[in-house]
């Protein structure tokens, strides 16, 4: 049995709103998500990849349902938040329109236990975008869904829900124990 | 060009996403350990994969000056430092620090091993994504370099500011050569195209 298999790529060839990873399926022990995108959030460098998270039968969680923790490096300065519960997982690691144009930023998204009926979910993220004008940037962070159902579905947008760019990779992967 | 050895008639035999494709492990102090797509459409043939993964268990050889050294990535045979920007963040026990571009050009670990214990090795798990892309080459590396007594903890996100897809890796030190009985073992991750 292979210890990681890919579940699916979505590669965008034009600007999207959101990606949504639906039927997942529930015969892994943990998902990774692996990233290389940039959006189109106004007026800044760095900006985030937010994950909604929805249940076997039901929809996708858009309340305020989520809970974040990241700590973060920008240039010579060191910061960190958490935020209040908001309706996403908010990574901050991908590029916005003030960096380059061929600057995509990256990172990896592990969801573990996803397909527990009786835990929350907790993701574990770290990445970033190690060029652009003013604001180079590194994280690491958590995000957690309040909810206990099993996850097979999931919504991923830009910040505050703007627009992924052309270019933006998403690949899901499935994890395997023995 | 030919199928891989895993596509039999056009179906995936084996669904392993991550394919081992290289391991280096050093028998000499060695200037720097170069990893080289094969170029000929095997399934070892970096042009089919996604993303890189390379898990180094390194030490430097360099001994004289601070406790720790910084390590190296170049892609493609590119040695200008100044084609590569890094951000990185790194912590000793108690303190954190975040550096950016300038001083650690291609870094991808703060806190390499150098001067500890002769058996102290660090190590570090590094990701280069969407390689055969005409994007920019962004890279994450988490690094782990305790000495017993001082030490260093490190997150750095890496830019090869490039648009060419990558076809080799050079690891090497910022000062001096990597040390005897280093290892790095090399992985490339397939997507799936699916419809």
């Amino acid at each position: 049995m292979a210890v990681m298999e890919a579940i699916a790529t979505t590669y965008l060839e034009a600007t999207s709103a959101a990606v949504e990873f639906t039927g997942i399926p529930q015969t892994y022990e943990h998902l990774q998500l692996r990233v290389s995108a940039r959006d189109d959030g106004a007026g800044s460098d760095y900006s985030e990849v937010t994950l909604q998270f929805g249940p076997v039968g039901d929809v996708i969680d858009t309340g305020a349902s989520y809970y974040n923790a990241e700590m973060r490096g920008s240039n010579t300065a060191t910061s960190a938040e958490k935020p209040a519960a908001t309706n996403r997982v908010r990574c901050t690691f991908i590029s916005a329109p003030n960096a380059d144009s061929a600057q995509f930023g990256a990172g990896i998204i592990d969801i573990l236990d996803y397909a527990s009926t009786i835990k929350t979910k907790e993701a574990l993220w770290y990445g970033g975008t190690g060029f652009a004008p003013t604001y180079p940037w590194v994280a690491m962070g958590c995000g957690m869904w309040n909810g206990t159902g099993a996850i097979d579905k999931m919504s991923i947008a830009g910040y505050a829900h703007g627009s992924l760019l052309r270019g933006s990779e998403f690949t899901l992967y499935g994890w395997n124990s023995s | 060009m030919a199928d891989p050895g895993y596509i039999v008639d056009g179906v995936l035999t084996d669904p392993e996403a991550w394919v081992a494709l290289a391991s280096t492990t050093l028998t000499s102090d060695t200037v720097s350990i170069t990893f080289t797509s094969p170029a000929d459409g095997s399934s070892l043939d970096w042009s089919q994969f996604m993303d890189l993964v390379a898990i180094s268990y390194w030490r430097s050889a360099f001994t004289t000056g601070s406790a720790y050294e910084v390590g190296w990535c170049f892609l493609n045979g590119d040695t200008t430092t100044t084609n590569y920007t890094t951000q990185l963040i790194y912590g000793d026990g108690s303190s954190v620090t975040a550096s950016a571009a300038s001083t650690y050009d291609p870094a991808i670990q703060f806190g390499t091993t150098k001067s500890a214990t002769a058996t102290i090795f660090s190590c570090c798990v590094s990701h280069w994504f969407d390689i055969n892309s005409g994007k920019f080459k962004s890279s994450v590396h988490q690094g782990a370099g305790d000495q017993d007594g001082t030490g260093w903890v490190s997150l750095a996100a890496n830019t090869w500011m490039d648009q060419a897809a990558i076809t080799s890796l050079q690891f090497k030190m910022e000062n001096g050569s990597i040390k005897d009985e280093s290892r790095i073992d090399l992985f490339g991750v397939l997507p799936r195209m699916v419809a």
